[in-house]
């Protein structure tokens, strides 16, 4: 392939979309490095960026998000990029109440899972993650690589934790030995004497006793750590013999002491997750975790002798919710790659830097989009606003030359809105000196905006297709290359050209599928202490359906405008059902419908559910106390929660990205050559981790830009390459 | 429009992740380096598995050290009896026992490194005719330390950079090296990959790359022929065409 364009002039590059992964992209395409070579414009539809990551302010200034988003000690790319438009951002911290990223980032080390005791209760299990070394986005050590190697003895690591937890919560049960530095107990490592002393374990019978398990464990750790020096039958022999041994000691105790139940099933699947990896060869497969991703996470846990009831416990199910993981949005179908589940764990418990969560100080569009916003205008980025792509357009085959490879000809849109005299929108507001984006657009700066707003114009839902007219771009006029930012949900409506003469592009919109979601958020005129919750804030997934994951957000209350601010604030999401009716575009009311099953589905929930975390929530049984909730507007009973917010993501490019077993070898990697001038981003790309994430997101938008202009260097896009 | 004034994307080195742990360590090799970087990928790996090492060495002989002052300036004020003895001992071992395994692993590491670089170097200069090739156009490489030494026969005449991991056992035993496969289903296979013991040297593993194999990155096993188990991988990373390699833009 050769680059050919005119000598001097900057290379056009249209970026669709204003997501993570777009922002990722334009904010690589735009450092000072290139020195102006790409001129960027990001075409977003509506009047906000942030795509599955927008917020908006509303009433009193009040934070509404698309769903609960809490960011991960391990988000790497993601935490490096911010940090940078930070840094560059340079805002005033007296002017500015979020200044810095350590403002606009919080430490957030507890983390919860509900589940249900044997009596049927619900119960929250609790876990301080401590902090780690280092920061997220802080230079990495010089060679740092992550190896199935280091993760296998990690792992290891962590059963003999996890045995040693059992002992210290059930002393009686083992004898004093347990106490001996279990390293000095595996006398030297070299291949015979690890040989002899897994001999000695099973021919003594001293695996009997957590002592035995213990120091096993550690033998363990060392034959995991040169894997490849021991027969494979040996590895899963002395693992087997580990783990019915400590099945059997533990299992016979979880009566007397039922706490044990919860960390025996993290043991069952610790032990199940070894024997995947070294039955299945994953250890040493080129592919890495990919290599068993056919399997649902579940099923492949079960395949290697994990117990149902551990496949069943809240952390497992936590795991599934935290990812929407439930096929068209139906509960009774929890899938999940189990290779795309493993590298996820791993990479959060095992990677994470500084804290295991991270919170936001204000909305996810006013920490990360609207900084964005700014550094990339300053940049020289231009933003068309109210630009909904209709169709992309690939160039006729019978055009092209011999040899030459197939391009994108004309982007085609609807431009839903003029902004008045032709200025560029002006997207943000003030709310107590942070710049932010709000709910609805500024209807004063469009042309015939009173008579938008007073028809209701939903610029960002999927079924409204009013504009104030249309768009081409052509090829080498209005640009010259197009990234495509847009969810993947949304392909088959603009990209038919595509995935008429493309199979790979089928197959990807066939096998990678998304789930819509839904999400509410009340204000409380108490605090949770008073409804019984006595948990310092965290977020919990594992909970009852509908509404399976929450987090009690009440340190953004002083990011808000309220007169007298609410005492209490929490945010709850999960899946919503999937309905043939989205399938219609026509079906303008479809849209409502949804939000108005969300509303239902929240008024139960808070009927019937959640009294069984906050048992003062209740004023009868199956009633809860409407009178928490803060309503401006003075409604009576659960009319009141009219007043809160909600929100049903319906919408293509709204739709969650899921991991479905078998679907990641139909992922496109924005680094795909097949087309001359076209790249793809977005989590739902072949960037390496095939997460629905922020980390996702903003890797395959790094992917994009290395794509295009070869930069940033792919060692240098954190965690791409790994097992 | 004229077509000639068309933007194309620049010619990449690779569109996948390197997921094969035994590549990671010393770094994907054929990719840009970045910024601010000297030398191989794999330099500052080298570099830190030397420190690591030396460090560790050091850290054993000041054990010996401040355990000898110990014992001797507890035998001079005559507090060492028997018990002492007993407990330092102990507690020397212990210590020495975990400061050999750090060794261990990082002496690994290292040769893992070594001969990933070393792997890297020999097969860059094959397929470049570069100045250290043999005629033949073989070379030799030691991946994973002199136990596994091999010799390498690429015949192609394409950018490819090969690498291998193999048990020990592979070398001297009948082994099958499977066709090499792209993680995208739909580029051919690599069939020509043989892997045959030679008798008063290394073995031999051949490969051939057809002048019209898609560029990517090609992965397979070596399993042992009367074990049926797995003893080793190959990797083959091919760059593109020969026409694409002469027109590859430079980095901005």
């Amino acid at each position: 392939m050769k680059v050919e364009r005119q000598e001097g002039r900057p290379v056009k590059v249209a970026i669709v979309g204003g997501g993570c992964a777009s922002m990722a992209a334009a904010f690589e395409l735009t450092r000072p490095v290139h020195r102006g070579r790409y001129q960027v414009t990001v075409y977003q539809l509506g009047w906000r960026l942030g795509g599955k990551g927008a917020s908006g302010r509303g009433p009193a200034g009040r934070i509404e998000e698309h769903g609960l988003h809490v960011w991960m000690g391990w988000y790497e790319n993601a935490f490096r990029l911010v940090r940078e438009c930070y840094e560059e951002l340079g805002r005033d911290p007296v002017r500015c109440p979020i200044a810095g990223w350590r403002d606009a980032f919080v430490p957030a080390p507890l983390v919860g899972v509900a589940d249900r005791d044997r009596g049927g209760s619900w119960t929250v299990w609790e876990q301080l993650l401590p902090p780690t070394e280092g920061l997220p986005g802080d230079p990495l050590p010089s060679g740092q690589r992550w190896t199935m190697r280091d993760y296998m003895i990690r792992t290891a690591v962590l059963l003999r934790s996890l045995l040693a937890n059992v002992f210290r919560a059930d002393p009686g049960g083992a004898d004093s030995a347990a106490t001996e530095n279990p390293s000095a107990g595996t006398g030297g490592w070299s291949t015979q004497t690890v040989l002899d002393r897994i001999a000695r374990f099973l021919r003594y019978g001293e695996l009997a006793t957590l002592t035995g398990l213990v120091q096993a464990v550690t033998v363990l750790e060392v034959m995991l750590g040169g894997l490849s020096q021991y027969p494979q039958n040996v590895a899963l022999r002395f693992l087997d013999a580990i783990a019915g041994n400590a099945r059997a000691l533990i299992e016979a105790r979880l009566d007397e002491n039922p706490e044990l139940r919860r960390v025996w099933q993290v043991l069952d699947l610790t032990f199940a997750t070894l024997r995947g990896e070294i039955r299945f060869g994953v250890f040493n497969d080129p592919r890495g975790f990919d290599a068993v991703d056919e399997y649902d996470c579940r099923e492949w846990l079960l395949l290697n002798g994990a117990a149902e009831s551990s496949v069943s416990c809240g952390f497992l199910r936590a795991l599934y919710d935290l990812g929407f993981s439930y096929e068209d949005g139906d509960p009774a179908r929890p899938r999940v790659a189990a290779g795309h589940a493993l590298r996820g764990i791993v990479r959060a418990f095992f990677t994470y830097r500084g804290a295991f969560f991270w919170r936001m100080q204000a909305g996810m569009g006013d920490v990360v989009f609207a900084p964005f916003y700014e550094v990339l205008k300053r940049r020289g980025v231009r933003f068309e606003f109210f630009h909904r792509l209709e169709h992309v357009r690939l160039v006729d085959p019978g055009r092209l030359a011999a040899g030459d490879a197939p391009y994108v000809e004309a982007l085609a849109f609807d431009v839903q809105a003029d902004v008045i005299g032709g200025r560029e929108y002006q997207p943000l507001v003030d709310v107590g000196g942070l710049p932010c984006w709000p709910s609805t657009p500024d209807y004063r700066q469009l042309v015939d905006g009173v008579r938008v707003e007073h028809e209701r114009w939903e610029f960002e839902s999927h079924w409204d297709r009013r504009r104030a007219r249309t768009r081409t771009l052509r090829v080498t006029d209005d640009f010259d290359v197009v990234v495509l930012g847009i969810g993947i949900g949304a392909i088959p409506f603009v990209a038919g050209d595509l995935l008429a003469r493309d199979p790979r592009w089928r197959a990807m919109v066939d096998h990678v599928k998304t789930v819509a979601t839904q999400a509410f958020q009340i204000w409380l005129a108490c605090d949770l202490k008073e409804l019984g919750w006595m948990s310092p804030p965290l977020t919990l997934a594992g909970f009852i359906t509908p509404f399976d994951t929450w987090a009690d957000m009440r340190h953004l209350l002083p990011r808000e405008g309220w007169p007298t601010p609410p005492r209490g604030l929490v945010y709850f999401c999960s899946v919503l059902a999937d309905s043939a009716a989205s399938d219609d575009r026509s079906n303008g009311s479809f849209p409502a419908a949804q939000r108005e099953e969300v509303r239902r589905n929240a008024i139960r929930f808070l009927n019937d559910e959640i009294v069984h975390l906050w048992p003062n929530a209740g004023e009868a049984p199956r009633r809860f106390r409407w009178d928490l909730l803060v309503d401006p507007t003075g409604s009576r009973g659960e009319d009141r929660f009219a007043s809160q917010h909600w929100s049903a993501n319906v919408s293509p490019s709204d739709r969650y990205t899921l991991t479905l077993p078998g679907s990641t070898a139909y992922r496109i990697s924005p680094l795909d050559g097949t087309y001359d001038n076209l790249t793809i981003a977005g989590d739902w790309t072949e960037c390496g981790v095939h997460a629905g994430c922020v980390e996702a997101a903003v890797m395959s938008g790094r992917l994009a830009a290395h794509a295009v202009s070869l930069s940033p260097p792919l060692e240098d896009i954190v965690g791409y390459d790994h097992p | 429009m004229n077509g000639d004034q068309r933007f194309r994307r620049p010619a990449l080195p690779r569109s996948q992740p390197i997921r094969n742990w035994s590549t990671l360590f010393g770094g994907p090799a054929g990719a840009p380096a970045p910024p601010g970087a000297s030398g191989r990928p794999g330099d500052a790996s080298v570099g830190d598995a030397i420190s690591r090492s030396v460090a560790l060495g050091y850290r054993v002989v000041d054990e010996y050290l401040q355990q000898g002052q110990r014992a001797a300036q507890r035998l001079a004020d005559r507090s060492y009896g028997p018990a002492n003895v007993a407990h330092d001992v102990q507690d020397v071992t212990a210590r020495m026992v975990r400061y050999t395994s750090e060794l261990l692993a990082t002496w690994v590491d290292f040769l893992q490194v070594s001969g990933g670089a070393a792997e890297t170097r020999s097969t860059a200069a094959e397929t470049n005719g570069a100045p250290g090739a043999s005629p033949d156009g073989a070379a030799y490489a030691a991946p994973v330390g002199q136990a596994t030494r091999v010799r390498l026969e690429v015949v192609t005449s394409r950018v490819v950079t090969v690498s291998v991991e193999l048990a020990p056992e592979a070398a001297t035993r009948p082994a099958t090296a499977h066709a090499l496969r792209s993680a995208d289903q739909d580029k051919p296979r690599l069939t020509e990959v043989s892997l045959r013991p030679d008798a008063g040297g290394p073995a031999v593993l051949r490969v051939c790359v057809p002048d019209d194999q898609p560029a990517g990155v090609y992965s397979g096993l070596v399993v042992d022929d009367e074990a049926s188990r797995l003893v080793g991988t190959i990797n083959v990373r091919i760059g593109g065409s020969p026409d694409d390699e002469r027109s590859r833009p430079t980095p901005p």
